[in-house]
């Protein structure tokens, strides 16, 4: 395994083109008043203008380290956030019930930990994370403690599950593993996900991948660009990916959603559910630009951005160059181009 | 339908010597108390009769306690601007929450919270958005817990005219007059989660007629209660004389969207849908959509002209497809509070409540909080792993002390906590243990209080 990755997925579908604006007026012609506006924008390199929110991430950007997919997805996509979601997190066959971060992490196993996959920010395990048996999922990673209390405690729970053969046991053996080692993750109090993720990486438990979930992106209501509902979210979108490229030395963190937005807005002020969104993936390591092909805004298919960038090539990239795993594992079918996003 | 996924988790056969009675009373209730497990030692039918029938009363206690719970977020609601907008937030999302949990918790009516607790996923608000949790404690109460043992026709009408609906997916602001595109978020989520399903044979094209269809239906500004809305109306593609999913227009207006959801409730991909979902919460997670059990619900209940009761009634007969089901973490919490002590007060409930809050957070799954649309996962893979296993001990920990303020009963064995004489090892650790406590909080983490 090589340098650490993280995944922030944003979950409801991400309006791409209300965070990266295309060059030109094609998105005022498209959009008119429910457009990100050029006079706000803060440019990148290639014409494209990010979100004013996005100002940190728009200064690494032009430093060159920030690269763009737009129009991106997968070939089929749903319109459907649950169907889009898990289509995303498998990157494989609807046969295939695993994530593309469980098989990376099982492909590349040297020795096991249940540090290896951690997600924060909710207990369940991300459907990316599924096929490897070294993750680890919780609301915070300050709960990785038993609190003390009359009678349970690491030596009466090993001896309680010992004999298990049921649907916990494994669970049970992997969260006593865990217990022994967590204490040497000094997590500071109230730290967010990206700060709990920090610490992970800074301490000596093995940690390979991180997965980080943003939700609310699902704007088919007053979606607020510039100064509302939106906005909101890209600050701390923003200020997510900052923590993690400045704190997690080598990190790539790729930024990832279930699909794009409807181009032309819906009688609510927002967007409906659409297909071609915008993939990001931030480092040192990474040659900055917008990449991959552009369809305009004219050439739409169902009304939304055609996708003419293949998220698949995407994982596929980030398996070979930050995983060392084969393409084939961490994206099976994925088309043999890269969009070349390490410099 | 194609099959989705099976959970990696193995399932296990359900352990044996369990008295018939208990095994029904486990699967269709929060935890097996002595009464459910004497009425159902009789049989099903003798179970599900009386959990049916319409003169069976709650229990004072809990009514006393949930009428409190309501009354504090009613004197929030209609106190006005005088209420920080955060402090109005909190205490909508408290009152949701929390009756939820006591209902599960000291229900007599055992049987209408699981299948409320169903139903909570399956036609889910979330709290964690606004303005919908405002209007969850209402749809808690007066559109799922009322409606759960009745026609899911009925329940699918009351839901799509509900505030909390309207709101949550967007309708109330839906209008396609003069040429406007309708908001399609309730629309798809009508056709994908709540009846045909994904598989269900709907098309873009569909979604958009029926977004079409209920334009118009949305909330009256002054009293938030269903109005509709004829000048935001407009049928779009049908009126031209096309059908969708088989219904066609008749009458116009909002007795067309009415008579589609009743149409729709009644369609046979909605039946194996919904029946599919109840069987994976009730008979064992990895049945799939094509099994024939899911055949035979799903004609039970186009037979009953979508009724829920008899369906269930199927399911209970049919123990042999039964498989172990991990306790969700509701189900956790809800059966430790049921079996280790009497009905609270509202006060001690209080008390309780920020050590409620802290497991079930940690758990990840505090009642209504689920942060999308398609409710709480069912199966035992949502709810492994070992940051959940850590989360179950810290709440067995927790609940043994009747989290803080909680009443608890003197007796604290196992066999009273379980509903059925503990397995070796436990039975081993509790004869050493120190202190009721410590009997309790290692029952409460043991692997076979984990599984119904």
């Amino acid at each position: 395994m090589n340098a650490p990755l993280v995944v922030v997925f944003l979950r409801g579908g991400l309006d791409g083109l209300s965070l990266l604006r295309p060059p030109g007026d094609e998105l005022d012609r498209a959009r008119g008043d429910s457009a990100l506006a050029a006079a706000v924008a803060l440019p990148v390199p290639g014409g494209w203008s990010l979100h004013p929110a996005a100002s940190r991430l728009a200064t690494r950007s032009t430093a060159g380290h920030v690269a763009f997919v737009p129009a991106s997805g997968l070939p089929g996509a749903s319109r459907s956030h649950f169907d889009a979601q898990a289509a995303v997190e498998r990157c494989a066959p609807t046969t295939e019930s695993t994530g593309f971060l469980g098989r990376a992490l099982a492909a590349g196993r040297v020795g096991s930990s249940p540090f290896r996959g951690v997600a924060v920010g909710q207990p369940q395990t991300p459907a990316m994370l599924r096929g490897s048996t070294d993750v680890l999922a919780a609301s915070s990673l300050s709960q990785i403690r038993l609190r003390p209390g009359a009678g349970v405690n690491q030596a009466s729970m090993a001896s309680l599950w010992s004999g298990d053969r049921g649907p916990l046991a494994a669970s049970a053996t992997s969260a006593l593993t865990s217990l022994g080692r967590i204490t040497t993750i000094p997590v500071p109090p109230g730290a967010d996900d990206g700060e709990q993720l920090v610490a992970l990486f800074a301490a000596d438990v093995g940690a390979e991948v991180g997965v980080i979930n943003i939700g609310g992106w699902d704007h088919h209501d007053q979606i607020g660009v510039e100064d509302g509902a939106f906005a909101r979210l890209v600050e701390q979108l923003d200020r997510t990916i900052e923590t993690l490229v400045a704190g997690i030395p080598g990190v790539t963190v790729l930024v990832l959603s279930e699909f794009g937005r409807r181009v032309a807005p819906n009688s609510s002020g927002g967007f409906d559910h659409g297909r071609g969104g915008l993939a990001i993936v931030a480092g040192e390591r990474i040659r900055g630009g917008v990449l991959g092909d552009w369809p305009g805004l004219d050439d739409r298919v169902d009304g939304d951005v055609r996708t003419v960038n293949d998220l698949r090539c995407v994982v596929a990239e980030i398996g070979e160059r930050v995983l060392g795993v084969d393409a084939n594992r961490v994206a099976p079918g994925a088309p043999s181009g890269r969009f070349g996003l390490f410099a | 339908m194609r099959p989705r996924p099976t959970t990696t988790v193995p399932t296990t056969t359900l352990p044996a010597g369990l008295p018939p009675g208990l095994a029904v009373a486990r699967r269709f209730s929060f935890a097996p108390t002595p009464d459910l497990v004497s009425g159902a030692a009789a049989g099903v039918d003798a179970f599900f009769d009386a959990q049916l029938d319409p003169r069976r009363s709650e229990l004072p206690a809990t009514s006393a306690l949930v009428l409190a719970i309501d009354a504090e977020w009613a004197a929030v609601a209609t106190a006005g601007s005088g209420v920080e907008p955060a402090e109005r937030r909190r205490a909508a999302a408290a009152s949701a929450a929390g009756r939820s949990l006591a209902l599960a918790a000291w229900s007599n009516l055992q049987l209408r919270q699981v299948v409320a607790d169903f139903f909570s996923d399956h036609l889910h608000v979330s709290i964690s958005e606004q303005p919908s949790v405002f209007f969850v404690p209402n749809y808690d109460a007066g559109v799922i817990r009322s409606g759960a043992l009745g026609r899911f026709a009925d329940l699918l009408v009351a839901s799509a005219r509900s505030a909390a609906m309207l709101v949550y997916l967007d309708n109330a602001t839906s209008r396609a007059d003069r040429g406007r595109t309708p908001n399609e978020n309730y629309a798809r989520e009508l056709l994908e989660l709540h009846t045909v399903g994904v598989s269900g044979g709907y098309d873009e094209a569909d979604v958009a007629e029926v977004a079409h269809l209920l334009s118009g239906w949305s909330l009256d500004t002054g009293t938030r209660q269903f109005t509709f809305r004829p000048g935001w109306h407009d049928l779009g593609p049908l009126a031209d004389g096309g059908d969708v999913l088989g219904w066609r227009p008749a009458g116009g207006g909002v007795a067309d969207g009415e008579s589609f959801l009743h149409h729709l409730a009644r369609l046979p991909a909605t039946a194996r849908f919904l029946c599919w979902k109840l069987a994976r919460r009730f008979v064992a997670d990895d049945i799939v959509p094509e099994d024939p059990l899911v055949t035979e619900l799903a004609a039970t209940y186009l037979r009953e002209d979508t009724a829920v009761g008899p369906v269930l009634r199927l399911a209970a007969r049919r123990s042999d497809r039964w498989r172990v089901k991990v306790r969700r973490p509701l189900d956790l919490v809800a059966a430790a509070l049921r079996t280790a002590g009497p009905v609270p007060t509202f006060e001690q409930f209080r008390g309780a409540l920020p050590q409620l809050r802290t497991s079930l957070q940690a758990l990840g799954q505090v009642p209504w909080q689920w942060p999308a649309p398609n409710g709480f996962p069912e199966v035992a893979a949502a709810w492994s792993g070992p940051g959940a296993m850590i989360a179950r001990w810290n709440t067995a920990s927790a609940a043994a002390t009747g989290f803080g303020a909680l009443p608890l009963h003197p007796d604290p064995s196992p066999g009273r906590l379980l509903g059925h004489e503990p397995g070796a090892t436990l039975a081993a650790a509790v004869r050493s243990a120190p202190s009721a406590t410590v009997v309790r909080s290692l029952t409460f983490a043991a692997p076979e209080f984990q599984v119904r």
